[in-house]
């Protein structure tokens, strides 16, 4: 999986073009794994009521 | 002094409700505009992408200069003292903190998109800047593409936090009053200090 998008200037040196679309993916990952958390500890929490 | 709170209290004017969903429904056009080509999907995005931009631009001054003339902005405003909700002292104001961290990034992010959005569109060529890329050197175009691109994979992660959020039925009042402009009083008194939101805080 790349992080970052990288082409090449006018003298053919590799530069950072933006991110890696690879990296979308990861966004959603990181928000689902935020909910998961959140339904763990609100489950967790009823239970102990 | 809570009780001098009316039965319904008004949580969003209508102005802020417009410029809620309009920003949800802009934001929408920016994300599907620039990720649907990305996934393989060929349409005309670029006229759409930085039209819905410059539209959003406008939506952010118009909230900016509203926060700043009225009381809103105040609200919103994250305090050390706010911190004192996690450990259960402090309950919220109009606000949790957990609102105002989202407030905080939804902010950064939206900010950091249009600053380099429109940076961008002197690349791309708009009838509001005559086309020129060569403003910045092509490592510079690389850095400001990253940043935007950064904002646009935090405008996707914070939209699904926030619509998780806004779709528990313990924090309906939220969504409803941003549907009708109203919470019911005793509602709001579940996850909220009444008198503190009697006060203006």
């Amino acid at each position: 999986m790349n992080i970052l998008r990288y082409g090449h200037d006018a003298y053919d040196k590799i530069v950072i073009d933006g991110i890696s679309w690879d990296m979308l993916p990861v966004a959603v990952v990181a928000a689902l794994a935020v909910i998961v958390i959140h339904q763990v500890r609100r489950a967790s929490r009823k239970r102990g009521q | 002094m809570s009780t001098q709170l009316p039965e319904k209290l008004v949580r969003h004017a209508g102005i802020d409700r417009a410029f809620h969903w309009l920003t949800a429904l802009v934001m929408t056009v920016l994300l599907v505009s620039s990720l649907l080509p990305i996934m393989g999907i060929r349409f005309v995005w670029l006229e759409l992408h930085w039209s819905s931009g410059v539209l959003l631009t406008v939506l952010v001054l118009l909230h900016i200069v509203r926060a700043l003339r009225g009381r809103n902005g105040r609200l919103m405003k994250l305090r050390r003292a706010d911190f004192d909700e996690l450990k259960g002292t402090l309950r919220p104001g109009k606000y949790s903190l957990q609102q105002k961290l989202i407030h905080l990034a939804w902010s950064a992010a939206i900010l950091v998109a249009i600053i380099t959005g429109v940076v961008m569109m002197v690349k791309a060529g708009t009838p509001f800047f005559t086309r020129n890329p060569y403003i910045l050197s092509y490592r510079s175009w690389g850095l400001v593409t990253l940043l935007h691109d950064l904002a646009a994979l935090a405008s996707v992660f914070l939209i699904l936090v926030h619509v998780y959020f806004g779709l528990l039925p313990e924090k309906r009042q939220y969504l409803r009053s941003m549907v009708g402009g109203t919470v019911r009083r005793e509602e709001l008194a579940a996850d909220h200090d009444l008198d503190r939101v009697a006060r203006g805080e």
